[in-house]
């Protein structure tokens, strides 16, 4: 894996980055000044954190305007891997290659900690190695981290993909379908079933059920092989009921987090 | 010619600042100081250009750099 790390004057943190990249790939990153105007041929590029140009007027409002970020935004456009970490992130926003902006924090303190994140997808190309619910600890620090993005941009997001509804409702349909075989099971050890009618429903939820099961594990299988189409909706849910489904399938409202 | 712009968040943005600020003046006796909100004032010098153009040089300098559309809203003004 060929890797370009961006550097402004002012960030601080392309060091560590470039040591993570050696450790995780086994190749060395190729730094790249943003005075330069194209990026040497890789296959993610990233901007690592700091204070780019001091923070001035905004954080990462001048590095965004930087001569480099023209092709950034050209071959992101064409599919390449971009990854923005703290003022890489607030780079990102700044020079609108993701929505949303970052406000001082809340309560006005530089908050230095570590975060615990559940990864609520893992078929994105920055979260496939982790499993699905997965909690993983991320370290913060910034003084401008507070995500704010508009209605519009909220809904967006939120609504994210029809195939991540697709694949939360085949999930949960197959624990679903599990529980009534588990029920069906247990009924009949417990010497259960007698009554004509019962007897005749248990008999199809065990033929039937494990066929609907095997259906819905392929589609997930097929789900997991094909790559992620953002922006898609379910053709069939409404918008209210899509979000409803999720929120109640999800446990919440889904949120938005990033690595800062 | 001189150009004022004048930065702000735009209504509904949380401002910390301004909230802080406003804290600050309570604490200091001026009563009365419903709400703060802070923004930002750009004075820019610029030569070889009319009115008209100014001002049109000016919006594209607010909507690349000196203002954050997605939170921020501005206005300007060009002094003759």
């Amino acid at each position: 894996m060929k890797t370009a790390i961006v550097i402004f004057p002012g960030i601080n943190r392309e060091r560590d980055m470039a040591r993570a990249v050696k450790a995780v790939s086994g190749s060395d990153p190729i730094l790249v000044w943003h005075q330069e105007t194209s990026l040497p041929k890789c296959d993610v590029a990233i901007v690592p954190g700091g204070f780019s140009f001091g923070d001035y007027l905004r954080c990462g409002a001048i590095a965004a305007q930087s001569p480099i970020m023209a092709d950034i935004t050209r071959e992101a456009g064409k599919g390449l891997t971009v990854i923005g970490i703290c003022n890489g992130f607030q780079i990102l926003t700044e020079a609108r290659l993701l929505p949303g902006s970052l406000l001082r924090n809340r309560d006005l303190r530089f908050l230095c900690k570590n975060v615990y994140l559940r990864v609520e997808r893992n078929d994105t190309r920055f979260t496939r190695a982790y499993d699905q619910g997965q909690v993983i600890c991320v370290p913060i620090a910034h003084g401008e981290g507070n995500y704010f993005a508009d209605e519009d941009e909220l809904a967006k997001l939120a609504a994210a993909e029809g195939r991540e509804f697709e694949r939360l409702f085949l999930t949960y349909m197959i624990r679903h379908h599990r529980g009534a075989v588990t029920m069906v099971n247990r009924l009949n050890a417990g010497d259960g079933g007698q009554e004509p009618e019962i007897g005749v429903f248990t008999r199809h939820v065990e033929s039937d059920q494990p066929i609907e099961i095997g259906r819905m594990q392929a589609l997930l299988a097929r789900f997991a092989r094909r790559p992620d189409r953002t922006g898609v909706r379910h053709p069939r849910a409404s918008r209210a009921a899509q979000r409803d489904s999720k929120f109640a399938f999800a446990g919440g409202k889904p949120r938005i987090c990033y690595i800062g | 010619m001189k150009a004022i712009v004048h930065v702000m968040l735009k209504p509904g943005v949380l401002d910390p600042q301004g909230k802080a600020i406003c804290h600050a003046l309570d604490h200091m006796g001026f009563d009365g100081v419903e709400e703060v909100r802070q923004g930002k004032v750009f004075e820019i010098e610029l030569k070889g250009r009319d009115a008209a153009t100014a001002k049109r040089d000016l919006d594209a300098m607010c909507r690349r750099l000196l203002a954050n559309t997605v939170i921020e809203s501005y206005t300007i003004d060009v002094e003759s």
